[in-house]
């Protein structure tokens, strides 16, 4: 029998951070919730976002003062950020776990005090929103294959290099597809992110745009104000989930649509979700976001506590950016 | 700057070297991969079809039909390169590949793989190959320490992000230079970091996932999760939406210019070849395996005039036959097909005045 799970709490930001603190932050129903004891501070995805120094030792000082493990996280981006990310590094308190989403970051903190995590930006996997929905008749008769299940971590060559790197965890998600099958004995430390999993990432950020004159509008920004922390967008697609068939017409060519059905348009409210046969998914800033429902939740903590080298889950009340 | 363009099939060596290519790369999607893994899962990131080769014996012709097609401008032979770059390989698909580029390398005499795994790049490089090892751009080198990451790893070049600016491209350039650089020129573009883009797209019938036509409800944080209600701000957002439409379309192919070349459009980085010479970028990319011969050809030509004319005037003689050259006004002037925007000078494109949306106050 393995040993129980760990519990990590992830809280992207100061503002977040300080309600916690206030108690006045509600972690819903995940699992585990009673039994953190370790706090991932800061974003994955997104340079912009980086803390401040004053905020990651506030951070450490919140897990401290519970007794907490802490961890900072990092997005990818350019050489600015990498110094960013060292100059946080370097202020930041000891013990120390770092989790990198840019390979130039893991190469800048080998070697110093502090543990490094390859995170789920460096962690490839199929996290495809559509691939529930796609059957054989998608794929020229052929079955999913099973690469869609599997990860960069399921290849040997990938943790011996992690391993010369002098890495010994890496993040994952479970996809919408349902958990990878039992990874390899040799596994490496292993930590899951729930309920939410990253779908798509880049520099070019929608909301970043609002309001901005047009010759930096839709353009990988050199600076942000963050308007991502103000609105969030709720993603309807435009097919149905597998098993309601073809609740929702999608796009064909010559096609007309109803003005009800006008799609790549802001619409004011949607179907209920839990009546709606069209799956949501989320954007927060630069990042496509899907969030497992229930049942998927119990799943994945299952294969988690029965998964080798899995030994910590990341519990994620709010999107996390 | 080497232009680098795709290949797809022998007959296409010998114009696209006499239009000015310097290197080529190609697929190779071999039929045992297929008759394994399926449809689904693909060994680089074009699918089965034109984008590809089916054997090693059509990759051998192709590397002897490049070999005889002639020498480039620069008076070297032209050099191929295949693509290996899947964001990761499980085990027996990376020991199946490792086999085929030992073949590859052995028979065809392949110059390169482009891989994107870093495992698998450093196993081909610690192999006893001697093609070379590129880093692909699904790697995501956005910063000159992950460019020294997959130099360590043995990557003797590296396929930069797409979603870099020029300052970005001359700080990474001075930080690095040991290393050769490549960049993105002409005809694709990805909404997201491809390396950080989850999604296949080895669907047919459900297409790119960054094109997918969502409906979008905008809520505020602030206000609990509640939809947007002030009528200014919904029309500031609909407005975003409406342009974000216009922007997906640029990622595409978009017809052709209205010049005398008539230019295929598409993403675009000629105005910025100026700049790229001058901060001493090695290679400018080509995308297209799977595009047409007039496709592949026109983009050649207009990269090798783009340069020449850079070479032989100036860097802004060269931004305004890029203009002239695209036959593209309003695309230019959108700035959406850029690669890199700020490239373009202000007054040989009429850059938008005002935004198209209600005016503020």
């Amino acid at each position: 029998m393995t040993d129980p799970l760990h519990v990590a709490l992830h809280v992207p930001d100061r503002a977040r951070l300080d309600r916690l603190a206030s108690g006045d932050s509600d972690l819903g129903d995940l699992p585990g919730a009673d039994r953190i004891d370790r706090l991932h501070f800061g974003v994955e995805f997104c340079e912009h976002l980086l803390p401040s120094s004053e905020d990651v030792s506030a951070a450490a000082a919140f897990a401290e003062a519970r007794g907490w493990g802490f961890t900072l996280l990092t997005p990818y981006g350019t050489d600015r950020m990498v110094d960013a990310v060292c100059a946080l590094v370097a202020d930041a308190p000891r013990p120390l776990e770092v989790v990198v989403n840019d390979w130039g970051v893991l190469h800048r903190l080998r070697g110093l005090d502090v543990e490094i995590t390859v995170g789920r930006g460096l962690n490839r996997m199929i996290r495809d929103p559509r691939v529930p929905d796609v059957g054989p008749e998608h794929l020229g008769g052929d079955a999913p294959p099973d690469s869609w299940r599997r990860s960069s971590a399921d290849s040997s060559t990938f943790r011996a290099l992690l391993e010369t790197l002098g890495v010994a965890r890496v993040e994952t998600d479970v996809p919408l597809q349902g958990p990878p099958p039992p990874p390899p004995a040799d596994a490496l430390r292993t930590t899951l992110h729930l309920p939410w999993g990253m779908v798509a990432s880049g520099r070019i950020c929608l909301v970043n745009a609002l309001g901005k004159p047009p010759s930096v509008r839709l353009t990988a920004p050199m600076a942000c104000n963050a308007p991502c922390r103000k609105y969030t967008i709720e993603l309807r697609a435009p097919w149905s989930r597998r098993e309601e068939g073809d609740a929702v017409p999608t796009v064909k060519a010559g096609q007309i649509l109803p003005l009800s059905r006008l799609l790549n348009r802001r619409r004011t409210e949607l179907p209920p979700a839990d009546e709606d046969p069209a799956p949501r998914f989320f954007q927060k800033g630069n990042t496509h976001f899907y969030r497992l429902g229930p049942g998927a939740i119990t799943e994945a903590w299952s294969w988690a506590e029965a998964a080798p080298g899995v030994d910590r889950v990341v519990l994620e009340p709010d999107l996390p950016m | 700057m080497k232009i680098l363009a795709p290949i797809a099939a022998s007959a296409e060596a010998e114009p696209l070297v006499s239009a000015g290519a310097d290197e080529f790369y190609a697929g190779l999607f071999p039929r045992g991969w297929y008759d394994r893994w399926g449809r689904g899962a693909w060994p680089n990131r074009r699918g089965p079809g034109p984008a590809n080769l089916e054997t090693i014996d059509e990759l051998v012709a192709l590397a002897e039909a490049v070999r005889g097609a002639g020498h480039t401008a620069s008076g070297e032979r032209p050099e191929l390169y295949v693509a290996l770059n899947q964001q990761f390989y499980t085990d027996d698909q990376a020991d199946f590949l490792a086999d085929v580029a030992q073949e590859a390398a052995a028979r065809a005499g392949v110059d390169a793989f482009i891989v994107t795994d870093p495992g698998f790049a450093s196993r081909l490089a610690r192999s006893s190959m001697k093609a070379r090892i590129f880093a692909s751009t699904v790697a995501v080198a956005l910063n000159a320490d992950s460019v020294k990451f997959l130099a360590d790893l043995g990557c003797s070049r590296v396929i930069l992000s797409r979603h870099m600016h020029l300052r970005e491209l001359e700080r990474l350039r001075r930080a690095v230079p040991e290393v050769e650089l490549e960049v993105f020129l002409l005809n694709d573009n990805c909404y997201f970091e491809e390396g950080f883009c989850s999604t296949t797209h080895t669907m047919p019938g459900f297409g790119v996932y960054c094109m997918t036509p969502w409906e979008l409800r905008v809520t505020r944080d602030d206000r609990g999760g509640a939809g947007l209600t002030d009528p200014e701000e919904r029309a500031r957002w609909d407005f975003l939406i409406d342009e974000h439409r216009e922007f997906l379309r640029s990622l595409a192919h978009r017809g052709l210019g209205e010049g005398r070349a008539a230019m295929p459009l598409g993403p675009c980085g000629l105005c910025a070849i100026p700049d790229l010479i001058d901060l001493g970028i090695d290679c400018g990319k080509i995308v297209g395996r799977e595009a047409s011969l007039f496709r592949k050809l026109r983009s050649v030509q207009s990269v090798r005039h783009i340069r020449d004319v850079s070479v032989q005037t100036s860097g802004r003689d060269a931004k305004a036959a890029a203009v002239s050259l695209r036959g593209d006004p309003r695309g230019c002037s959108a700035g959406y097909s850029c690669y890199y925007r700020e490239a373009r000078e202000r007054d040989l494109i009429p850059l938008p005045g005002r935004p198209r949306g209600p005016r503020a106050g």
